[in-house]
Order: structure tokens, then C-alpha cells, then sequence
């Protein structure tokens, strides 16, 4: 799917003590591979380790894409709601040039505890780049909204959240590949 | 599909009956999974309020979304479904996540035996299938006659309790709601197709607020 442009193996334990190592890439592909497996299925026999030492790999993503967030409101009870919808595109030109988004989406985010702005902003990011790997690997896209979300209310925020949560800058674009490039070798993804 | 994602919002809403049959809501982690040794009531839970769904959603895939606490490579028995209650309440020493009525029919299985690091997330479960059946839990539990949008549902991963998932040292430690590293709340995120006709109504306790606002 578009929007997952690379995909990076990394070793994160010594596979001998099962001890967790810095996170080292050791291979990547082009676009998506779905799981651990599928990965290893692409490295040479003579370097592929046994299927019991595959627990010490996991998977990440690059993304490439540009997203556009728009903030519903936020409410409070005991808890803080903060209610988004947001657009992917391909590419920034791609928005810029007024294009149909690929991806519609929205999100509805309940926090157990008020968190500073910036942790707000990370988790927000969080969950909306989780949610674009997971509609990447399933092969989704369209207009996926729940359009009955709507602000509960925004009138009462003492505090103020609400003006900070409309602050944050969650247009962006992502091209991580570019951004955070890999030395590990490109494989073909050729069943070896 | 829309996703909803709502974090644990109280200490008494996780909690764990350890192997030694103890009951504990308070320490700033939980152990995840089985000891291999059969527990009464043994288990862990999760409690999340204020569920915007109704009957006319369908839940597409489910799991909890948890940080790691201490890098490790182990693995976790996984048994983990909804607890069948309209309105689950908090936990106590007298109603443990692992005494509760569970969705019986939908109970999504795995042993995971991966590294994990400490302070990413992880998601419980990890598979697509024991997610989809995860997502059958939540639709049994708001398909049930007194569910009601914003109601509680309440998860609990029960492997200690059958010995065909509790066969060994299987678990892990994951930040609870009492720990004090930021932003570390056990999250319930689910993935969903809006029902086309019902109207998701706010929170029981949001309407009840904007009501009191218009009295006052």
C-alpha cells in the first residue's frame, strides 16, 4: 500500500542471552512486508537465522506521506476527549494541489490523565501514524470517518487545554525514509 | 473504520490476582500473562469508561496498548476477552478482574516470545486473528440488552486460569496506571465501522454535566 515506502529489519536482542541490544538494522525492502517472517523469507539461507532467534527482530516503518489534521473540540469530565479527523495524501504536492486525500480518517482519544501539551501532541502523533501503518498493511483507504463525532463541548475548559490542543501543529509531512535514511542493505523481496 | 482510543483513568480500573493468589491494583506495574501455575480468579483486567459505541458499530479489531516496563525477551500467555457485564465496575479484592463473567464464545489466544524494550508500546494482542476475536468480545458485550454508548467495558486476559495457556514462566511486566512514568496509561484502542442509522450518543456523564450546565 502506498503509504509504508520502505520497510527496515532490525536486530533488538543478542539472540545467544536474549538480552536487549540498541535496536541495529540489518536489512530493508521496498514498501511492505508484513511481519518478521515474511522478512526472513528474503534473506539468504546462509544469513538467515533460526526460527527460534527471530523473537530478537522486529519490524518499522517508513512512512511517506502528508497528513492534515483538523481538531473537533475537546471535552471534560473525569476524563479529557479530544476528538480529530485528518487526510492523507501521497504527497505534499499532491495536497497543495488540491487532490481527493486518499485516506480520511478520524480518531476519538480519551485520556485517563491530563498530559502537557507536548505529551498530548506525541500521543496524538502516535496513534495517528499507528493508524496509517495498520490501513497501509490492510490494504484500506477511502473515507473511513465516523461522521457522528462531534465536540461535546468546548465552552468549558478553565484550564485552558482547549487553546493549547489548537495550537498544536499536526499538519505535517512525513518521509522518514529521506529524513532518517538506512545504511542496512536493500533486499529484493525474492523468496530465497 | 474509525478508531476510538481510551487510556485506563483510574488506579482501581487495572489490576492483577497474581499466581500467589494475591490481589494488587496498586503497584505501578503488571505482570502480563501466566506463571504456569493455576490461580483461582488469577488473571489481569483493564477498565475503560466511556465506550462511544452502540450495537450499530461494528468493531472491526481490538487490542490494549501497553508500555513495557524492563527489556525483555520472553514470552506471554495470551488468553484475553471482554468481561460480560453491561457496565463492568472497578475492580476490588472481592470482584478481581478474574472472577468476572467473561465472553466465553470470543477469547483470543497467542504466545508471543519476542523482545520487547522497555518504554515502547506493545500491543496485547499482537495478531490479527486473536484481535478480531477481541473485537468479537466488545461487539458481545455492546450487542447485550443494557449496553448503552459510554458505558465501561472491562478486558482480562485469564491464561493463569487454564492450563492449555499456562504451561510455564510466560509473562512481562507492563506500566499500570499507577506508575509514575508519563503518559504510560494501558490503552484500549479499537478499530471501527460507524453504524449507518444509530447516533452515537456522548457519554452518559458528559450529558449529564452539559445537562447540569443548562440548569445552572
Amino acid at each position: 500500500m502506498p503509504f509504508i515506502s520502505q520497510t527496515r529489519l532490525r536486530r533488538t536482542a543478542n539472540l545467544t542471552t536474549r538480552q536487549a541490544i540498541t535496536p541495529v538494522e540489518v536489512a530493508r525492502f521496498d514498501g511492505v512486508v508484513q511481519d518478521v517472517a515474511e522478512a526472513m523469507s528474503y534473506v539468504p539461507p546462509a544469513q538467515r537465522p533460526t526460527e527460534n532467534r527471530w523473537g530478537g527482530f522486529d519490524l518499522v516503518y517508513d512512512l511517506r506521506c502528508s497528513i492534515e489534521v483538523q481538531i473537533l473540540g475537546l471535552a471534560r469530565n473525569q476524563r479529557w476527549h479530544v476528538l480529530v479527523m485528518y487526510d492523507v495524501w501521497l504527497t505534499p504536492a499532491s495536497r497543495l494541489a488540491g487532490d481527493a486525500p486518499v485516506l480520511r480518517e478520524s480518531h476519538y482519544r480519551a485520556y485517563g490523565r491530563r498530559k502537557s501539551k507536548a505529551a498530548l501532541l506525541d500521543d496524538l502523533r502516535e496513534n495517528i501514524r499507528a493508524r496509517i501503518e495498520q490501513v497501509s498493511l490492510t490494504g484500506q483507504s477511502g473515507d473511513l470517518r465516523d461522521m457522528r463525532l462531534v465536540a461535546l463541548a468546548d465552552e468549558d475548559d478553565p484550564d485552558g487545554v482547549l487553546a493549547d490542543v489548537r495550537e498544536l501543529e499536526l499538519t505535517r509531512d512525513i518521509d522518514t525514509a529521506t529524513t532518517h535514511p538506512s545504511a542496512a542493505p536493500l533486499l529484493p523481496k525474492v523468496v530465497q | 473504520m474509525a478508531t476510538l482510543a481510551i487510556d485506563v483513568a483510574a488506579s482501581t480500573d487495572d489490576a492483577v490476582v497474581t499466581s500467589s493468589g494475591g490481589y494488587n491494583n496498586t503497584d505501578t506495574v503488571i505482570l502480563v500473562g501466566g506463571l504456569g501455575t493455576a490461580t483461582t480468579d488469577g488473571g489481569q483486567g483493564w477498565r475503560f469508561d466511556n465506550v462511544t459505541l452502540t450495537s450499530a458499530d461494528t468493531i472491526n479489531t481490538a487490542h490494549i496498548s501497553q508500555m513495557k516496563s524492563g527489556s525483555a525477551w520472553s514470552s506471554i500467555a495470551i488468553r484475553i476477552t471482554a468481561i460480560d457485564e453491561d457496565d463492568t465496575a472497578t475492580f476490588s479484592s472481592g470482584s478481581p478482574p478474574g472472577a468476572r463473567a467473561i465472553v466465553s464464545a470470543s477469547i483470543g489466544v497467542e504466545t508471543p516470545d519476542v523482545n520487547r524494550t522497555s518504554g515502547t508500546r506493545y500491543n496485547i494482542p499482537a495478531g490479527s486473528t486473536p484481535r478480531a476475536t477481541l473485537a468479537a468480545a466488545i461487539t458481545a458485550v455492546i450487542a447485550r440488552g443494557g449496553w448503552a454508548s459510554g458505558n465501561a467495558i472491562g478486558i482480562v486476559n485469564n491464561s493463569e486460569q487454564d492450563a492449555s495457556y499456562n504451561t510455564g514462566f510466560a509473562r512481562e511486566n507492563f506500566h499500570s496506571w499507577d506508575s509514575a512514568t508519563a503518559s504510560s496509561e494501558p490503552q484500549l484502542v479499537i478499530d471501527y465501522t460507524a453504524g449507518a442509522t444509530a447516533k452515537a450518543a456522548p457519554s452518559r456523564r458528559l450529558v449529564t454535566r452539559q445537562q447540569h450546565l443548562l440548569i445552572r
